[in-house]
């Protein structure tokens, strides 16, 4: 501001050439120097015509003179006749200094003065002629002598002979005298030329340069920040063209001002927006007993619709919450905190997230435009007992990262997005149970990773990299994870703003997998979720007992059959789930009794609140403990290993039941949890695809 | 209690054995089954086991299989599996091994698979 104010001094202060005296000066310099130059051209012709002819009016008259003379000089007393010629001849030509007619022997005989008639005529210094003769001989003899133009001519007698002499004179002086005459006038035209020329000049130039002021003031006006108020110039001049512009100009700046504006007030309320978001999205790691959750936000330039969310539920219970909603901007952003509401609203209720996402979609789908859905994954973990029981409405699919097996086990969504079809979407939900075991790690996360653009803008990162960073970054727990997936998606697609939100959720389990020896602690609280699963399976019903021996076993296919007949677990279920249980019932009478007839296995089946079909076969004996060794899949396109046709128990357990956890040596036994899952079921239907 | 699982073995005109298996499937009677299986690869001949009457395969049971075709193979003679039952269905399903394995619905299906080869 200062610097603008000191160069509008600075403006003021300087001397300022005005146009319209600069065009008048260089009218007048230019007019007088036309017509002098013309003058000077003019007074050298003018002379020298003046002179011709003056020079041909004198030798007409001294012709006239001699002729008229002719006769009188012939008479008796010429200068009876002479004098009166002569001096007529001077009163009518005034100018004339000299006007003689002599005769032949140089006596004067016509004169003006009549004193000067009889005497000797002096002929002027100068003329050529013989002193005291008097007579020219030659015709029209014309040269200036002393200070007169002299004309002379010889006085011829009828028959030729030369009687006498004629003179005019005329002083030079005159010449010149009629050459000043001329160069007054001449001096006047000038003068006057000059003030003509100055007075249209300026006139023109007033006239021609009185829009500038206008134009001045209006682009001031400008300057000030006066955009409504146009430039009045009624001209057909390029000033007229000039101001119409500029009235163009602060037209298009008040629109691209006003537009400027609106700019701002529009990035002020996705600030404000963002922050909103910002404001409702978890800020710090989560705990609850062993498990951990944090998540991460990368926000997309515009505000995104993309939200994770931990609730805290009943009985220390967490809800997990990500979501991804269909469009960005104000629109997403709004749809989104109305999750974060609803979602909050009755978390007191959560039991069953398929449940959850129903209501959800229920509420949601009446204010969601058509075409605009949201794509969630909801679980909920309970802390004692290690269960994650979630729903996804085609959310990209839970990645769980198991320490044991060092396997990645992919969770995939079979139902719609909520908002997608209406009435659909109940129908497709279901629940699924995992068992988060010591060590486990279990990802979440939005498309903002696995579509983020690499720098040719072509490629994305995709589910591959992802699972690789997961699996490679997961033994050292979900810090780990999570520093690792931001790290590798950023350097991924650069450091900018990504154009779709990045937002990740991973939970953990920080207990250990180990044997437990170093960390009895955290031993004993994985022990004391199997012990609460025990006492729970106690109480709900009397077990089922078996000797720890292959005939011993076969006394669980009526006791199932009778559960699954209860249950209506359809035939093709009923067999993969006996064969697990009868597996894991066969591991333990080999390897905790040896197969001896005395040992005895007892095995509970304790249903989930959760849903149809779904629960846990709890197990306990007083073998010796024992833990089956970390399992990598089994590769049956290997011949060999199809030979030895080794390992097939526990592969069976795997891909039949959700989880399998073996809490050896409690202080009631060994425990075994087999959960089932709805992913039992979709893994034999995908099987049988 | 004893172990019920019977065997009973049918020649046939076409150089192969059919094998009818009745009853369970586990660690026991898998490794008879591995024995007669032997016996009867020994003799040069192909083999269709019948599992219409399994009422439950164990690991043990499906390794058995496994083990067997292979053997067969680098035998050069052929293994079919016949009208295999739901118990046996669902295990080879679970563990996606039906690629591995030659499944036809009958007996004289995998005759007939067994002349075409």
């Amino acid at each position: 501001m200062k610097a603008r104010a000191r160069d509008a001094e600075h403006r003021r202060s300087r001397t300022v050439w005005s146009i319209r005296w600069i065009a008048t000066t260089l009218a007048v310099v230019l007019t007088a120097a036309g017509v002098l130059s013309v003058g000077a051209l003019s007074e050298r012709h003018a002379r020298s015509a003046l002179r011709r002819e003056i020079e041909a009016r004198l030798q007409l008259q001294v012709r006239n003179l001699a002729l008229s003379s002719s006769s009188a000089l012939l008479e008796d007393y010429p200068e009876l006749t002479l004098h009166p010629l002569v001096r007529s001849m001077c009163v009518q030509e005034p100018e004339l200094e000299l006007a003689v007619v002599v005769d032949h022997r140089g006596i004067v005989q016509g004169h003006a003065d009549a004193r000067k008639i009889g005497t000797r005529f002096a002929p002027p210094p100068g003329l050529g002629l013989e002193p005291g003769s008097g007579v020219v001989t030659q015709s029209d003899l014309l040269r200036p002598a002393a200070s007169l133009l002299i004309a002379a001519t010889p006085v011829r007698h009828p028959d030729g002979h030369v009687i006498g002499a004629a003179y005019v004179g005329l002083p030079l002086r005159y010449i010149d005298q009629a050459v000043q005459s001329s160069r007054r006038q001449q001096a006047m035209l000038l003068a006057i030329l000059v003030v003509l020329g100055a007075g249209a000049a300026l006139l023109l130039m007033s006239q021609l340069l009185r829009p500038v002021g206008a134009l001045r003031s209006g682009l001031e006006r400008i300057g000030r920040g006066d955009l409504e108020t146009p430039i009045e110039v009624r001209d057909r001049t390029e000033l007229g063209l000039l101001a119409e512009t500029v009235n163009d100009m602060a037209h298009a700046l008040r629109n691209a001002q006003a537009e400027m504006v609106e700019r701002e007030r529009l990035a002020h309320e996705l600030e404000l927006a963002r922050d909103i978001q910002r404001s409702l999205l978890p800020s710090e790691v989560v705990t609850s007993g062993l498990f951990q959750v944090r998540g991460d936000q990368r926000a997309a330039a515009e505000v995104g619709g993309d939200y994770w969310d931990v609730l805290h539920l009943s009985e220390g219970r967490l809800g997990l919450a990500i979501a991804d909603v269909a469009g960005k901007g104000l629109g997403g952003c709004l749809v989104m905190s109305m999750l974060s509401a609803l979602l909050r609203a009755d978390r007191a209720t959560h039991v069953s997230p398929a449940a959850v996402l129903a209501k959800l979609d229920d509420q949601l789908s009446e204010s969601l435009r058509p075409g605009v859905f949201v794509t969630i994954c909801y679980s909920i973990l309970d802390p004692v007992t290690g269960r994650l029981t979630f729903a996804s409405a085609g959310h990209n699919p839970l990645l769980l990262w198991r320490k044991r097996s060092g396997a990645l086990e992919m969770r995939p969504s079979r139902a719609i997005p909520l908002g997608a079809v209406r009435g659909a979407v109940r129908g497709s939900l279901h629940d699924e149970v995992l068992t988060i075991e010591p060590g486990d790690v279990c990802v979440m996360f939005t498309d903002g990773y696995t579509e983020a653009f690499g720098p040719d803008g072509e490629e994305v990162f995709g589910m591959t990299r992802l699972q690789e960073i997961v699996a490679r970054s997961a033994p050292q727990g979900g810090e780990a994870v999570l520093g690792a997936l931001r790290e590798a998606v950023r350097e991924w697609s650069g450091n900018g703003t990504p154009s779709d939100d990045e937002t990740l959720l991973v939970l953990s389990h920080q207990g250990r997998a180990s044997q437990g020896d170093e960390w009895p602690g955290l031993m004993a609280e994985g022990d004391r979720m199997a012990l609460a699963q025990l006492e729970h399976a106690e109480v709900t019903g009397p077990a089922l007992e078996l000797q720890t021996h292959l005939d011993g076993l076969r006394a669980l296919d009526p006791w199932l059959r009778g559960l699954s007949d209860a249950m209506g677990i359809p035939d093709a279920r009923h067999e993969v789930v006996r064969s697990a249980l009868y597996e894991a019932l066969a591991n333990i009478a080999e390897h905790g009794h040896a197969e001896r007839e005395e040992g005895r296995v007892q095995v509970w089946w304790l249903p989930d609140a959760d849903g149809p079909h779904m629960g846990s076969f709890v197990i306990r004996d007083d073998g010796k403990p024992f833990r089956p060794a970390t399992r990598p899949p089994t590769n049956f396109r290997d011949s060999a290993v199809r030979r030895r046709g080794r390992g097939l128990g526990l592969e069976i357990m795997h891909r039949a039941l959700a989880a399998v956890s073996y809490h050896p040596g409690t202080p009631r036994g060994n425990i075994t949890l087999l959960t089932l899952g709805r992913a039992t079921g979709r893994l034999i239907k995908e099987n049988v695809a | 209690m004893t172990c019920e699982t019977r065997f009973e073995e049918i020649l046939t005109s076409a150089g192969a054995t059919v094998l009818r298996v009745n009853g369970r499937l586990d660690a026991r009677s898998a490794s008879t089954l591995t024995t007669r299986c032997a016996e009867i690869r020994a003799a040069g001949r192909h083999l269709v086991l019948n599992l219409a009457g399994v009422s439950f395969i164990a690991s043990s049971g499906i390794g058995a299989l496994l083990a067997l075709v292979e053997d067969y193979r680098l035998a050069r003679l052929q293994v079919r599996l016949a009208a295999i039952s739901t118990p046996v269905e669902s295990v080879l399903r679970l563990l996606n091994l039906e690629p591995f394995l030659h499944v036809d619905p009958s007996e004289e299906d995998a005759a007939q698979a067994l002349k075409a080869a």
